[in-house]
């Protein structure tokens, strides 16, 4: 006789996975949930050891190991503990290349009245070193952040001189499109071991498409070049975005980023927001997407297999969340939901949002999930009626849809997504495009580690023991 | 479920016995259905009996009805199951939760005699 513990299952094809909160995984034969509920593994099975290993079933009412499952489980959520790690600031909406599918709705360069006020700036300063977390990482975007370096530069000093006494780890990114840096901010850069965040699609024809241009390309790998000389070349990562056309060229892409000198690549669905959000069918895109991941995650496995270390980040992500007892920093997929937990947004208007994706909703005029103005106290920006709308509606463990699903401690809620996308912030998972395409990519990374085990083991343990 | 029959006109009626499928299963299980039909709940005669109707949504393609017979099946025992360690594992579930969310200092170490 042996009690159940917490956990939840998946049936796909002829097999079941099951997952609890506390990270353990197993994936077992059809019926097997059927089995282990009716009492029907015996002690001399393997699969009862396996059972009992993974917290799955406890031979006592309560656990010999409760604390130890307490204390694993506390190490899932340790995200929480530094509270807001990443603080977003939208310097300019003012851009030198405004792309086709700009998702921050980037305004002509000229603009007027799409700067960040200094005087905001330095109380949003103030606002972030009031995050308990050791580690604080100012991010600076845009539009094009670089337009307005100056500020950036005033930013920079100023969080250096509080830091003095903070005591904090600091990271300082700038998300560029790399086109027009100037050799003294780059200095400037270098000194405060700024890095560079910046955009590439792929092969020149298809970046360029992407971005209704002819040269943008040729300027974004000149940019990229300048930046890795002055500073180094592991201080320029780049992202990339799956347009509908990109969808064709899976292994062009990942093509493009190895001549390029990146030895990763994040592939990226579009986000439905800013001038993406004109997509006209995004189930059928993200159904595209899920085979468009596959072929350029097959095509890197080649590579690493051929002896070429080469990461697909997105799948280290979930792989560290599915084989390491540690949480992840990407606000994508946390629960309870990276929004003001993980990633606040102080921007150029003035106005503190929950996330980049409220910001960007902020420029269609929608501001529900602005948190208040910049010169606002911190307690009611981070803990006031808004936070507190959002955090009843925010971990997947509550929310219809997800709390029974398998994946629940995988994935991560998106209250923001939910509402851009199906008008509603607490969302609607049957019809859930982000639900459908999570879940068809996770349970294509366990089928991965089911039936090709011995082939792709070594290469995902490489990715996320960071072997490069 | 106890039986479900699709009629001419293409709706779906599922017989479903509340004293195996509470209200809990059933409400899981019609969930995933909702976007593509309009369902509706009727008490039968029998006490613990209802009907579950489903009329697809105008616009939507209906799904194989032999394919929906045997997911709605695999749903009814999966979402049973799944209530079954729901209910069995909410108490240590809680306590797990509080365990790992309490101050470091307020854990009582229990000893345990086997």
């Amino acid at each position: 006789m042996y009690y159940l513990l917490p956990f939840h299952f998946q049936p796909t094809g002829r097999k079941e996975i099951l997952t609890n909160d506390l990270g353990d995984y197993l994936i077992l034969p059809r019926g097997s949930v059927q089995r282990i509920v009716n009492r029907e593994i015996t002690p001399a099975e393997e699969l009862y050891k396996d059972l009992l290993a993974s917290f799955f079933i406890s031979e006592t009412p309560v656990p010999h190991l409760l604390d130890n499952m307490a204390t694993r489980l506390a190490t899932r959520k340790s995200f929480l503990d530094g509270f807001t790690a990443l603080h977003i600031f939208v310097m300019t909406l003012r851009c030198n290349q405004n792309c086709i599918y700009c998702q921050a709705s980037s305004r002509d360069s000229s603009l007027k009245g799409c700067d960040m006020e200094e005087a905001d700036l330095m109380t949003a300063v103030d606002l972030m070193f009031r995050s308990p977390s050791k580690h604080l990482t100012m991010e600076f975007q845009g539009g094009e952040p670089t337009l307005v370096s100056d500020l950036i530069q005033k930013g920079i000093m100023y969080a250096e001189k509080k830091n003095q006494e903070e005591c904090r780890n600091m990271t300082y990114v700038v998300c560029s499109n790399s086109v027009n840096v100037s050799d003294a901010f780059l200095d400037f850069c270098k000194q405060f071991n700024v890095v560079f965040s910046t955009s590439l699609d792929g092969p020149e024809f298809l970046h360029n498409h992407n971005r209704g241009k002819t040269d943008s390309y040729q300027k974004v790998i000149a940019g990229i070049g300048k930046v890795r000389a002055a500073l180094g070349a592991d201080k320029v990562s780049a992202l990339m975005t799956t347009s509908e056309d990109s969808l064709r060229y899976p292994c062009e892409i990942v093509d493009a980023y190895r001549e390029n000198g990146f030895h990763s690549i994040f592939l990226r669905s579009l986000n439905p927001y800013g001038l993406a959000r004109e997509n006209n069918d995004w189930p059928a895109y993200f159904d595209a997407f899920v085979e468009f991941y596959k072929q350029a995650l097959e095509y890197i496995l080649e590579l690493n297999k051929r002896g070429e270390i080469f990461v697909e980040e997105f799948t280290a992500l979930i792989l560290r969340k599915i084989l390491t007892p540690f949480p992840i920093g990407f606000v994508d997929l946390q629960t309870p939901a990276g929004i003001i937990n993980g990633v606040v947004v102080y921007n150029y208007d003035g106005h503190v949002y929950a996330s980049d994706e409220s910001r960007m909703l902020a420029e269609n005029k929608d501001y529900t999930f602005r948190l208040g103005k910049i010169t606002d106290k911190y307690e009611d920006l981070f803990y006031g009626r808004k936070a507190q709308e959002l955090s009843r509606i925010w971990s997947t463990e509550c929310i219809a849809g997800c709390s029974e699903c398998a994946y629940q401690s995988i994935c991560g809620a998106d209250p923001v997504r939910n509402y851009s996308t199906q008008g509603d912030a607490y969302g609607y998972r049957p019809s859930s495009s982000i639900c459908k395409k999570n879940k068809a990519i996770i349970e294509y990374i366990f089928h991965l580690l089911d039936e090709r085990s011995e082939e792709v083991l070594p290469i995902f343990m490489s990715w996320i023991n960071d072997a490069r | 479920m106890s039986s479900i029959q699709q009629y001419e006109d293409g709706h779906i009626e599922v017989l479903v016995d509340t004293s195996i499928y509470d209200d809990w299963v059933i409400e899981k299980v019609l969930y995933w259905w909702t976007t593509d039909y309009v369902i509706t709940r009727k008490r039968e005669s029998t006490p613990t009996f209802q009907t579950i109707s489903f009329v697809l949504k105008r616009g939507h393609i209906a799904i194989d009805f032999q394919k929906l017979k045997e997911k709605m099946s695999d749903d009814f025992i999966d979402y049973k199951n799944r209530q079954t360690i729901r209910l069995e594992t909410s108490n240590i579930r809680d306590l797990l939760f509080a365990k790992a969310f309490a101050n470091n200092d307020d854990f009582i170490e229990v000893t345990f005699k086997d």
